[in-house]
């Protein structure tokens, strides 16, 4: 399982809203990052099946599909985006 | 004919390492190890994007291997596999199952087919456009009444149409502190239900055995059923969005741009899931019927 750690919006204010809420719906994944030739980046966003962004610690995007290597620290949890759906009681047992 | 004793192999397949196609595998091999399953017959064919160690970071569980899904034929002709059962989360397109390269209906059969000394195989197809694979030659029995060798069970999360992945959470249900397992997660639903039903299977139509197709029912009923409950969540959460994002100054205004750009268009498309019916098949429901979980 991939380690994961809770922040909030507010580490994030270069993310556009829609973004933000796009990670809330799982559609889009958000991981801490290490990039030793590059160590302004902190995160890359993942969305989509060829393509990921590198952002800086606030943020904002850098780089699309960026070459450098990555090691992937964590994933990151918006614990105060809502996610648009739960399913709350599966009651099949 | 069990499927979970140490005749069977159980393959996930998923041509994309995103997030949300490695938890479903990840869940769905946490259900067969609940269920006793031996790592060695779970095999992993996931395409991995070029220069990346997504798949590395999610830590899946040591013993299991992993291949991409260009080796999907050669790897499986060479375990003497005499139960299958494939799982087929990721992305499907109008040829089948989106991987490197795509992977058609006919090809597919054609592996199954091959394989030597294979009785009995089940494909369970979780990827949008699953209906592709319908109304393929699936028969157990030839014109003079002989049963073909391996016979097969196809079932799709959907037919012509998309499949949804939803964000669930499973942290409420009784086997959940068993399954070590994030339970939050964006969930293809038709596969997590399928999957739950490998875990703790319930006989539905009261034949007093767990069927695969007990399984199918439970989730095609099972799918439908969030389907319509989160559609009225999800358009209220839609209209919401609606909004202009406030930019700032950024230092790559182009890389910026693109960013906002394709969440603006993934939120539009996100609206496919308050349209999105899903009408799950099963070719060769005899064979589903003898198939046990």
């Amino acid at each position: 399982m991939i380690p994961t750690v809770a922040l909030n919006r507010q580490c994030f204010s270069q993310l556009p809203d829609d973004v933000l809420r796009l990670i809330g719906m799982g559609q889009y994944t958000l991981y801490r990052v290490s990039v030793s030739e590059q160590p302004e980046i902190q995160y890359v966003l993942r969305t989509g099946q060829q393509e990921f962004f590198f952002l800086k610690e606030d943020g904002e995007p850098v780089s699309l599909n960026g070459s450098a290597d990555f090691d992937i620290q964590e994933k990151v949890n918006l614990e105060d985006v809502p996610i648009f759906s739960v399913v709350p009681n599966l009651n099949w047992f | 004919m069990k499927l979970l004793d140490s005749d069977t192999v159980w393959a996930f397949l998923s041509g994309s390492d995103e997030e949300r196609f490695l938890s479903d595998i990840l869940f769905g091999i946490k259900c067969l190890l609940y269920r006793n399953l031996p790592k060695e017959n779970i095999l992993l064919f996931i395409d991995q994007l070029d220069g990346s160690n997504f798949v590395a970071a999610y830590d899946f569980p040591k013993g299991i291997a992993i291949y991409s899904t260009a080796e999907l034929e050669a790897k499986l002709t060479a375990n003497s596999i005499k139960k299958l059962v494939i799982v087929v989360t990721g992305h499907g397109n109008l040829k089948g199952i989106s991987a490197s390269p795509d992977i058609q209906p006919y090809h597919l059969l054609s592996v199954i087919r091959k394989l030597p000394g294979a009785e009995a195989a089940l494909v369970v197809l979780g990827q949008c456009f699953a209906g592709t694979f319908n109304f393929l030659e699936a028969r157990s029995k030839d014109a003079d009444g002989k049963v073909i060798i391996p016979e097969i069970c196809f079932m799709g999360a959907t037919d012509l149409t998309y499949s949804v992945s939803v964000p669930v959470d499973l942290s409420k249900a009784p086997i959940a502190d068993q399954l070590e397992f994030p339970l939050q997660w964006n969930a293809n639903l038709f596969l997590m239900f399928f999957m739950l039903q490998v875990a703790a299977p319930i006989d539905f139509d009261g034949d007093d055995r767990f069927s695969v197709l007990d399984a199918y029912k439970a989730s095609g009923i099972g799918t439908n059923a969030e389907l319509l409950r989160i559609k009225r969540v999800a358009f209220m959460s839609l209209q919401q969005s609606i909004v202009d994002s406030t930019i700032s100054q950024f230092s790559q205004p182009a890389v910026a741009q693109q960013l906002i750009e394709r969440a603006r268009q993934d939120l539009d498309s996100a609206s496919n899931t308050i349209l999105t019916n899903q009408n799950p098949w099963i070719l060769h429901a005899n064979l589903a019927r003898k198939l046990e979980l």
